[in-house]
């Protein structure tokens, strides 16, 4: 008995230490911007929420968080417009070759980033396409799509094909039984799905950074390249926190309709 | 919910391959009109593939599939108006039970105040009509297996289609829902396809059985006929216990077949033909119909055994026997009177049975 209560003791101990291993750099980062000095230093000194209003007075960081939130969302729509109907046909492999699409379609997740980055910008230059609005946007639909879809076919994969027979022996037409059906059905997959593209477009650096321009420059990228050029002072920490509040109030969200046990466990 | 019709269907030459393996060898088969005829044969035998094609969930690859005469073979699944109800009911788990219900009659467009009307009626007619608001998850499977029958039953279908749609519930509910099921069926007069592995239930449920095996058809007819007149020696087997004897034809007597058997005994079984003097034949005898009896008491034709154990099972008791040949028998005898003392593990017994009980077999 004691043998198990110490077990279970070291156990919690570790477990802690690994999560506050993990969560110690946000700490910091978000810790930083809610002090009053002129440095950026942690743990802060005094109280001020003056690195915040700093932050949202800047109009780079600002226009640049609307680019990144505009972009996340419209690739989380591309994703669920491209990864729905793929994820369907996959799993009734109605074509032959199906499964080395399927692995063609995932591939992005193993592709390094930089090298994917790269890829593209050539990709876009030698096509004329040229770095667009666009072309970002498609990029970030090919690394996020990966997530949708793995998330997408669990769930399509669990499902009782009996239940669409169903549907169309009661007189549903293909359409209706997948309408009323199948889609219903897949919405959790699609949810989490689509929180993972969404957070894949939100905080993407290595893609991002050889495709943005001047007027398309994303939240991650200005940040980076506001370190690169000047101090680390505290407006990025508040940038940084006011970006972690945003993905904390999606998971909120999701976690509301959802449950996100039940979808991050989906991604595996 | 008043039948305005009733229909026949018929299946000529049904064929369907899976790859190399023939899962249906074409198949001939008649339903009457109201009529519930059972699909009846073990795991892999193709009655689920046939009811499948029947519903339109697969092509096959030949023959034909007629409803009151018309081929309806190109006709999609969605407009052949039938009913399956499947193994798992497959009921919407992201709906009521009542959404479960109003599904195939809001997919035709029938007028909401309908729509609600005939899914109460159907409701109450399985007796769950205050689940409406329930999804599936929260029923016991017994109530499952009754939305996915009112599912099916409200929009009047045609023809209904059972793939095993008792097999997951326990042994007394099914016996209570093979009762209910039947009413309704009569009650509806719907003519019914059932697909079933149970031989107890088939015999149960149906006006005929059709008993499948590899694929094909082995024998069609009423529950009665199949039992005591089985068409061939998988039929017997496959249907209730059975006993085979190895024999030879020796001749007739009468209207019976006279048999010696591997002993030298001589026995009887009925046939009209005869099959030429020295045929190698199996015999087929149930168990309830065989005679054990001392030696004073035995029949003119009375093969000797053993008796191995005695099974007491409440109504009857259970003759495990062994002949001089090895064969093994069991014998039912029915506890209307008192097991005489010449009953006993290790005691020398006759057996015999009446000609007509006995089926020659290939």
């Amino acid at each position: 008995m004691m043998a198990g209560r110490t077990g279970a003791v070291l156990l919690r101990v570790y477990c802690a230490a690994v999560l506050l291993f993990l969560s110690l750099p946000i700490i910091v980062a978000v810790g930083v911007a809610f002090g009053a000095d002129r440095i950026a230093r942690f743990p802060p000194r005094g109280f001020s929420l003056h690195w915040f209003a700093a932050a949202l007075m800047d109009r780079t960081f600002m226009g640049a968080l609307a680019t990144s939130l505009e972009l996340a969302t419209l690739t989380t729509i591309g994703t669920i417009l491209v990864g729905l109907p793929a994820a369907v046909a996959l799993e009734r492999r109605v074509f032959i070759g199906s499964t080395a699409l399927e692995t063609f379609l995932l591939s992005p997740l193993t592709l390094p980033g930089v090298l994917f980055g790269i890829s593209m910008l050539f990709f876009l230059g030698a096509t004329r396409w040229g770095l667009s609005w666009s072309g970002l946007l498609i990029a970030h639909i090919v690394i996020a799509l990966p997530y949708l879809l793995r998330t997408t076919l669990a769930v399509h994969r669990g499902l009782d094909r009996g239940l669409e027979e169903a549907a169309l022996v009661l007189g549903a037409s293909p359409w209706q039984a997948f309408r009323y059906v199948t889609l219903p059905l897949l919405k959790p997959g699609l949810a989490a799905g689509g929180l993972f593209a969404f957070l894949t477009s939100f905080d993407n650096v290595p893609v991002s950074i050889f495709l943005t321009t001047a007027q398309t420059n994303t939240l991650p990228v200005t940040i980076m390249s506001y370190l690169v050029n000047q101090d680390f002072d505290a407006t990025v920490g508040a940038i940084s926190a006011l970006q972690v509040a945003i993905v904390l109030a999606l998971l909120y969200l999701l976690d509301r309709i959802y449950g996100v046990a039940r979808l991050t466990s989906l991604g595996a | 919910m008043a039948r305005r019709r009733s229909v026949a269907v018929e299946l000529r030459s049904l064929h369907k391959r899976y790859g190399s393996v023939v899962a249906v060898r074409s198949l001939d088969l008649r339903v009457e009109p109201g009529q519930l005829l059972c699909l009846l044969g073990p795991s892999g035998c193709g009655k689920t593939t046939t009811l499948r094609a029947i519903a339109g969930l697969l092509q096959p690859d030949a023959g034909e599939i007629l409803v009151d005469d018309r081929v309806v073979n190109q006709v999609p699944a969605h407009r052949r108006g039938f009913g399956l109800v499947a193994q798992n009911y497959a009921l919407f788990p992201h709906m009521t039970v009542m959404e479960n219900v109003t599904f195939g009659l809001r997919m035709r467009g029938v007028a909401r105040e309908e729509t609600a009307r005939r899914a109460r009626e159907a409701l109450a007619m399985v007796q769950l009509a205050r689940m409406e608001d329930r999804y599936p998850r929260q029923l016991s499977g017994g109530q499952q297996q009754r939305v996915a029958l009112a599912r099916c039953l409200v929009v009047e279908p045609d023809l209904l289609l059972l793939d095993e749609p008792l097999g997951a519930l326990d042994k007394k509910l099914r016996e209570a829902m093979q009762v209910e099921l039947k009413s309704l069926q009569r009650q509806v007069g719907i003519t019914t396809i059932f697909v079933t592995h149970d031989q107890e239930e088939a015999l149960t449920l149906s006006d005929r059985i059709a008993v499948m095996h590899e694929g094909e058809l082995q024998h069609v007819g009423t529950p009665q006929e199949i039992y005591e007149t089985p068409r061939n020696r998988f039929v017997a087997d496959f249907i209730g216990i059975c006993n085979f004897l190895d024999c030879t034809v020796a001749g007739r007597e009468q209207s019976a077949v006279l048999l010696r058997m591997d002993d030298g005994a001589v026995m009887v079984a009925s046939g009209a033909s005869t099959p030429g003097q020295g045929t190698r034949m199996t015999l087929a005898v149930r168990p309830e119909k065989l005679i054990v009896a001392s030696s004073e008491d035995r029949r003119t034709h009375a093969l000797p055994a053993q008796i191995e154990a005695l099974v007491y099972v409440g109504t009857a008791v259970h003759i495990h026997l062994r002949t001089g040949t090895g064969t093994r028998l069991v014998a039912y005898r029915q506890n209307t009177t008192p097991l005489g003392s010449h009953l006993h593990p290790g005691a020398r017994v006759y057996v015999s049975w009446d000609a007509a009980a006995a089926r020659l077999v290939e």
